[in-house]
């Protein structure tokens, strides 16, 4: 479903990722840890499309209509169209707009390119009452604007309401775990595991092992100076958690 | 530079006096035209008109003031008062505890409510604003209210003015009104202003509010994109009033809102609002003066700019605090949105302080889109320029959102919406 080949990005004129290989396929749960400076949150941004990240070479494939589409040539709002989702590290606050329309809009947006038929305010109402269930949160915060004032938990949450909303077919969660306590890692995970399907695949960014104890993944990849350096599965996070990263890394 | 030749002024003396209107507001006039005379209007070099050209003024046709008007505007669920190219349409829904006269037909006011006037009249006719004397040599007319019931009342004053399309003219469309508020009384009011052709109108707003008075406001400029609009606000408040007051400006290629507004009493509470939605080559000027006079009192002013394009705004706030107003609690802020490179503000705070036990605080900021925010919502597959938009109406919203009267906000926030949805973004 998606193929991301040699990928070569510059920030600010420095290499980051230099040569990047992953293939990840419906049904699929990869984790990828690393330690910090690694590229992690560099490719979930490029693959969102964020205009700051410069694509050196490379390609990334990806499955639209059973054809592999080079996502690099698409704007940041066509993937999202074709089901590309990243879950932010740090997702921004957007004064004056408030979460209700925010999804609303986003769904119309995406439901329309697919085909359908948009949704009125009060048929996406309905549809959000239920959605809101999967994250546990207070019907309070739709009409509040968008992360205004959100707790680090609060907002996390929020990105897994959207992922609810939206149903992509490809989710890059940019450390969701990070900042969040047992409570709201559970409702989270919990949010996660609900949305999960054999359509759909999921790419985890992880620092820690922790989060992995709730969200089962099929491949963990490591991250280490541009490159993934070594895959396993679930018991190589283990390992990391023993022994840190540096018996790979040398 | 003499734009009213004294023989206009003379026409509109006599046509005056013939209607009967008082000899007061004739000496007014008098004084105006040789102050003017005298003075000329503004240039560049006029502080208070360093980035706003009045050079337009000379094509306007002072004298061709009507033309047939746009047809009758009624809203059915307020007292409403329709000015059309100088002519005045009065029609009261619930006139309870309101009253409105013409001023063209002072002749026939009862002595009392002629005596209320005079007060009124007196209080506002000192003036160094070039506009405003202007207004008090052109206005074709305008009411003065009277609030004195016990039930908050509403009123919608609709301003539909049309002139032609010749290049290089305007008519005129000039009106005055005085409205005054008795002890503990509550009024909402929308002033709203829509033209066709090209037209300069010039208008001016005097009211005072008794003690404990309340008068929420709203002025929705929409004005097509050849006129200029020109509006004089004074308001006084009086000890506990509570004054809301904000001006949405959409339209004309150029205006200028000249806005003062008098703390008098202790206890007064002031929401000064703005918010001026431009592009092309719209030019918005807002200068404000808010005067503490008495202590005691709290002034909050806001006002956000939008622009796109190569348009231009200019924000002068002016706040003065006596020596006597001790405990003064004044804010202001200015805060804008650029859209584009082209688009330019001129912002500036003017405090004058001379009491040492108060808070005057003040701020600015003209700013881009947050690259952050529209990634964001690009990534949720909101294309660049539906994204754009919702995010410059959430930072516009705020001003409209805030009027409390909920049928008149609507219009105000549907006025802001569309407005904003022809922006043309391609340039982004």
């Amino acid at each position: 479903m998606l193929e991301i080949k040699d990928l070569k990005v510059n920030v600010d004129e420095k290499p980051v990722l230099k040569g990047l290989n992953l293939t990840v396929k419906p049904g699929e749960v990869h984790a990828i840890m690393g330690p910090n400076g690694s590229g992690k949150s560099t490719l979930s941004k490029v693959i969102a499309g964020h205009p700051a990240y410069d694509v050196t070479s490379g390609e990334v494939l990806y499955d639209i209509n059973f054809e592999m589409k080079n996502l690099l040539e698409m704007e940041p709002d066509e993937r999202a169209k074709e089901g590309i989702f990243l879950a932010f590290q740090y997702p921004v606050e957007v004064p004056g707009v408030s979460n209700r329309t925010f999804l609303r809009t986003s769904f119309n947006s995406i439901v329309k390119h697919q085909g359908s038929s948009e949704l009125s305010e009060e048929q996406f109402d309905e549809i959000l009452k239920k959605k809101i269930e999967i994250v546990e949160m207070n019907p309070s915060f739709l009409d509040r604007p968008v992360n205004v004032g959100f707790s680090g938990g609060e907002k996390k949450r929020n990105e897994i309401l959207q992922m609810a909303v939206l149903s992509p077919r490809v989710a890059f969660l940019d450390e969701t775990d990070s900042g969040l306590d047992i409570d709201a890692l559970r409702i989270v995970a919990n949010g996660v595991n609900k949305l999960k399907s054999s359509d759909n695949a999921i790419v985890l960014i992880t620092h820690y092992q922790r989060l992995l104890d709730y969200i089962e993944p099929d491949f963990v990849h490591v991250l280490a100076d541009g490159k993934i350096i070594e895959t396993g599965d679930k018991n190589l996070a283990h390992k990391l958690e023993e022994k840190g990263y540096d018996w790979l890394v040398h | 530079m003499a734009i009213f030749s004294r023989e206009s002024f003379e026409n509109i003396e006599k046509r005056r006096k013939d209607l009967g209107f008082p000899g007061f507001l004739l000496e007014e006039a008098q004084k105006s035209f040789d102050y003017l005379e005298q003075k000329g209007l503004p240039t560049r070099k006029n502080e208070r008109y360093k980035y706003t050209n009045l050079g337009f003024l000379k094509d306007v046709d002072f004298e061709n003031s009507t033309i047939s008007g746009v047809g009758q505007y009624h809203n059915p669920s307020s007292n409403t008062i329709q000015f059309t190219n100088g002519s005045i349409g009065i029609h009261l829904t619930d006139s309870n505890g309101i009253s409105v006269f013409k001023l063209s037909e002072f002749s026939n006011w009862p002595e009392k409510t002629k005596d209320a006037f005079k007060v009124q009249f007196s209080k506002f006719t000192e003036t160094d604003e070039p506009l405003e004397a202007l207004n008090s040599l052109q206005f074709e007319d305008g009411v003065f209210v009277h609030i004195s019931g016990k039930q908050s009342q509403s009123l919608h004053l609709v301003h539909k003015n049309s002139g032609d399309d010749k290049q290089n003219s305007y008519t005129t469309a000039s009106i005055r009104n005085y409205v005054l508020m008795e002890a503990n009384t509550s009024l909402d009011l929308l002033e709203e202003f829509s033209t066709l052709g090209r037209v300069y109108r010039n208008n001016t707003f005097y009211a005072t509010l008794g003690k404990g008075a309340r008068l929420n406001r709203a002025s929705l400029q929409d004005d097509n994109m050849t006129s200029l609009g020109f509006f004089n606000l004074r308001i006084k408040l009086n000890r506990d009033s509570y004054l809301h007051n904000q001006t949405l400006a959409l339209g004309s290629k150029l205006s200028r809102n000249n806005v003062e507004v008098d703390i008098c009493g202790e206890n007064a509470e002031l929401d000064l609002l703005g918010a001026y939605v431009i592009e092309g080559d719209q030019h918005s000027d807002h200068h404000t003066t808010i005067n503490h006079h008495k202590g005691h009192s709290i002034s909050r002013e806001n006002y956000k700019g939008l622009l796109n394009d190569q348009s231009e705004a200019v924000f002068n706030g002016r706040v003065y605090i006596a020596q006597d107003a001790q405990k003064t609690d004044s804010s202001q802020l200015n805060k804008n949105l650029v859209l584009t490179e082209k688009a330019e503000v001129n912002t500036k705070p003017e405090l004058e302080v001379f009491a040492d036990d108060v808070k005057a605080a003040h701020g600015a900021t003209v700013g881009q889109l947050d690259p952050e925010e529209l990634f964001y919502l690009e990534s949720r597959a909101i294309p660049k320029a539906e994204a754009t938009k919702m995010i410059a109406e959430g930072f516009i919203k705020e001003i409209p959102m805030q009027f409390p009267n909920r049928e008149y906000q609507n219009l105000l926030l549907d006025a802001a919406t569309k407005k904003l949805e022809n922006f043309n973004l391609e340039e982004i």
